[in-house]
């Protein structure tokens, strides 16, 4: 059987596999505006499908793909108050005591920028990126993951698939992460190896074989860390297996040092089971957890035609037929359900220690995630029982907060933002407007305007007595409805 | 050692007994469809014999030890001497003596790793069994696939989209309508309960209740039970919700606050979490609230560098593991 035919064959069994039964039925409000908005944002602020509308929807494709065309000032303003995000490796490592800070300011950074950026497909696909080369700041990795987010993940991440394998192979947080850093002729570890494949190329069922991750783990022997060095890497020659390796079917010669490694990495960035493994990935992300087969197809054909350009890649998903036919069909995940709250509520988070009561409130946070093979993407993981409790709870404290007359981490400006609604029903329409950039169903409606009105109708008059009373329970009945959780 | 078919052994006590910890997975309870039919016949029994109170109904608590357990250096076959040391030459838990790596002696060939001794003295009692060299018989390195492997109890099919717990729970000849009936501790629900018909997934019962107003929580409520059609649910989120609902009021019930373990069940205080998960397990078990299978996890068992012998990432966490279901055993006292 040739190398392409059992790819393929094998590609097939990992759509099988990975193609969970999805017996819940999404739910959708709102246009293809609010569509896109929720897949390639974290969700639509007020204000928003206005604003695309006016700019069109091809041309805000094309905008979020070329995120450097983008002003986004703000966002840079407000990351100055995490100037750890900035400091380069030798800086960070020459301050004492920063390991904390670093996965706190890393953390905090991905929220600001996942709630204030324009450019949001961009942050989109860094965290993309950053499930799929998972490296947790956790322990001692912080300060890496500082600098692997940034120089790695952020500079490649609508690049070409090829830098961003090389550069996340040589970077300390995964060297050190994946122990490749003590992989020694004499000791070889396979760790990095195995992942490389499975994870971050070939995909599990990309047909290598256990020979396969020994020879690739000699070929990585020597790929280590120096902390001389600017960016942490060095090649140590003295401790590299140079002889003869048999890769996935290719002869390497002896003799070689480097060179290996690099060679590997040429193999399988251009092997066919990968364009297909990075393809259903992106279409599980961006379009549904099932995503269909022609739309996989096409998609691993663009990447192989363009060796890789992700930025191709994600014009193509995007613009595709399936990707417009499938409205509701991702269940937010409880960080992006966090996120998109914070965003449909215009609410700003004031005090830093209330990121991390959030996270554990919420059950996911920024780069938490220990194992290499990120945080799931689908429904079936995350549609749990208390995720859902955890979801109404934090909508009840976000919104009570913000409304709350005495010290409270968050801030929105609630009252503001409903203007002066006449009646209950014109009060929850507006709030409707505002959170899902669409107007309610039926029975959802009559749900919030019984809950307002405490069964008296839509046509019940809007006091101040009522808001003061209402107000924030209905801003989280908003968030806390199914139509929220679906994105 | 050895467990040999005898055919004395009695249902609830091999169940209570049995802990497997060759592949990573151990379960204190397992059904007799896992066994060879030369084994004695341990009917899973849920709802007792016919007359019997649900207070003396089975339940499985499944603890799956993620990244994989070193099993050989937790017990440790040092009888086999140079046989075993020689081929595993980085091996530091040596047979019983007075130095810290010595193990403590099980039955002449077997020893426990020191930071097991809470168990050992379980074992000594005879209510503890352990189950050597079971596992994968699917060679995959890939831990993933390993761990999806044991969870769906398919070894070599990732298609089966449907936990082994989750297909024992709707083959089973009784059913059972409590929300308590399977619930995965932790924030993302286990493999082996995937596709259950209603998994609970619980990271406290302490914490578990709607938070909001307190003057319209009722209504709040009210009006999310019907943005969530939990009168007739009709999918997945709606089920899910609707398990919210019922969980809360059954709560409300059982004083959850309150719980104080029996004496002697000290539970530790691990960072995991894993000892609040067994404690909340016990109380669930106490209250007889249809609990029939729970599962939990503890994770962190891929230690590589970090593994040491008695002073290590992996003694601290089998000195958790033990802690905890030595305190477990002692809660729940004779209900055991």
């Amino acid at each position: 059987m040739d190398p392409s035919r059992r790819a393929f064959l094998s590609f097939k069994s990992l759509i099988a596999s990975l193609a969970q039964v999805n017996t819940t039925s999404p739910r959708q409000v709102g246009g293809e505006i609010h569509h896109l908005l929720n897949r390639i944002s974290y969700g639509p602020r007020p204000g928003d499908v206005a604003r695309v509308a006016e700019v069109g929807i091809e041309a805000t494709i094309e905008q979020q793909l070329n995120p450097e065309t983008i002003d986004d000032s703000l966002i840079a303003e407000r990351l100055k108050m995490l100037p750890i995000l900035s400091m380069n490796r030798r800086a960070l490592y020459s301050s004492e005591g920063l390991e904390y800070r670093a996965i706190l300011s890393l953390q905090q950074g991905m929220i600001e920028r996942a709630v204030h950026s324009e450019r949001q497909l961009f942050e989109r696909m860094a965290e993309f990126w950053s499930d799929h080369f998972n490296v947790p700041a956790a322990e001692d990795l912080g300060l890496e993951v500082v600098s692997y987010q940034r120089d790695v993940i952020r500079r490649h991440a609508l690049g070409s698939f090829r830098d961003l394998v090389l550069a996340t192979a040589k970077h300390p947080a995964m060297l050190i992460y994946l122990d490749n850093y003590l992989n020694v002729a004499e000791h070889p570890n396979e760790n990095y190896a195995r992942e490389l494949m499975e994870l971050h190329t070939l995909g599990v069922d990309g047909g290598y074989t256990e020979e396969d991750v020994v020879e690739v783990a000699r070929a990585f022997t020597g790929w280590t860390i120096d902390e001389r060095t600017e960016d942490g890497f060095v090649f140590n020659p003295e401790v590299h297996d140079s002889d003869t390796k048999t890769i996935l079917g290719h002869q390497m010669p002896a003799g070689r040092g480097i060179e290996d490694g690099l060679h590997v990495i040429s193999m399988l960035v251009t092997h066919p089971a990968t364009a297909r493994t990075i393809s259903f990935k992106l279409c599980r992300r961006f379009v549904s957890d099932s995503p269909p087969a022609s739309l996989v197809e096409s998609t691993t054909e663009v990447f192989r035609a363009t060796s890789g350009n992700i930025k191709a890649v994600m014009r193509h998903i995007l613009n595709s037929d399936e990707f417009w036919t499938s409205p509701g069909q991702k269940f937010r995940r409880p960080l992006d359900f966090l996120i998109a709250a914070l965003r449909a509520t215009g609410t700003n988070v004031r005090e830093r220690w209330a990121y991390q009561m959030l996270f554990d409130a919420i059950g996911q946070s920024p780069f938490g995630w220990l194992p290499p093979d990120g945080a799931p993407d689908t429904a079936d993981r995350w549609l749990t029982t208390n995720g859902l409790l955890n979801r109404w709870n934090v909508a009840n404290t976000l919104t009570h907060g913000a409304l709350s007359e005495m010290e409270s981490p968050f801030r929105a400006d609630l009252f503001a933002q409903i203007g002066q609604p006449a009646t209950v029903g014109d009060l929850v329409d507006t709030i409707a407007t505002q959170v899902y950039a669409a107007s309610l169903p039926e029975t959802e409606r009559n749900a919030l305007v019984a809950f307002v009105s405490d069964q008296a109708g839509p046509d019940l008059p809007v006091t101040r007595h009522l808001l003061a009373r209402k107000l924030g329970s209905l801003y989280a009945l908003m968030l806390a409805s199914p139509l929220f959780q679906w994105r | 050692m050895r467990i040999e078919p005898e055919t004395t052994v009695t249902r609830r006590g091999f169940l209570r007994g049995a802990m497997s910890v060759g592949a990573g997975a151990g379960a204190i309870g397992i059904s007799q469809s896992l066994f060879p039919t030369w084994m004695p016949r341990l009917a899973f029994n849920p709802k007792g014999p016919s007359g019997q109170e649900a207070a003396n109904r089975d339940v499985m608590v499944v603890i799956f030890l993620r990244g994989g357990i070193d099993g050989l250096s937790a017990v440790v076959p040092f009888g086999e001497g140079a046989a075993f040391y020689d081929k595993r030459p980085s091996q530091r838990v040596m047979e019983p003596g007075g130095s810290n790596e010595s193990s403590l002696d099980l039955d002449g060939f077997f020893g426990m790793h020191q930071s097991m001794a809470p168990l050992k003295e379980i074992y000594d009692d005879q209510q503890l069994a352990v189950v050597h060299a079971t596992g994968l018989t699917d060679p995959t390195r890939s831990h993933f696939d390993a761990m999806l492997f044991m969870e769906y109890g398919t070894p070599g099919s990732k298609t089966t989209s449907m936990g082994w717990i989750a297909r024992h729970l709707e083959t089973a000849s009784w059913q059972n309508d409590s929300p308590f009936r399977a619930i995965g501790f932790g924030t993302t629900l286990p493999s082996s309960l995937q596709g259950s018909p209603a998994p609970l997934s619980l990271q406290s019962i302490a914490d578990f209740h709607l938070r909001g107003r307190e003057d319209e929580l009722l209504r709040m409520q009210q009006a999310l039970q019907t943005l969530y059609g939990v009168q007739a649910p009709s999918d997945d989120l709606e089920r899910q919700a609707s398990l919210v609902f019922s969980t809360i009021s059954l709560l409300e019930d059982l004083n959850v606050s309150g719980y104080a373990p029996a004496a002697g069940a000290d539970y530790p205080g691990d960072e995991e979490g894993f000892a609040l998960g067994l404690q909340q397990v016990a109380q669930l078990i106490k209250a007889d609230v249809g609990l029939e299978v729970a599962t939990l996890d503890l994770g962190g068992w891929d230690t590589h560098e970090n593994q040491g012998t008695h002073d290590g990432t992996f003694s601290y966490l089998l000195d958790t593991l033990s802690r905890s279901l030595h305190a477990f055993y002692a809660d729940l006292d004779d209900r055991m």
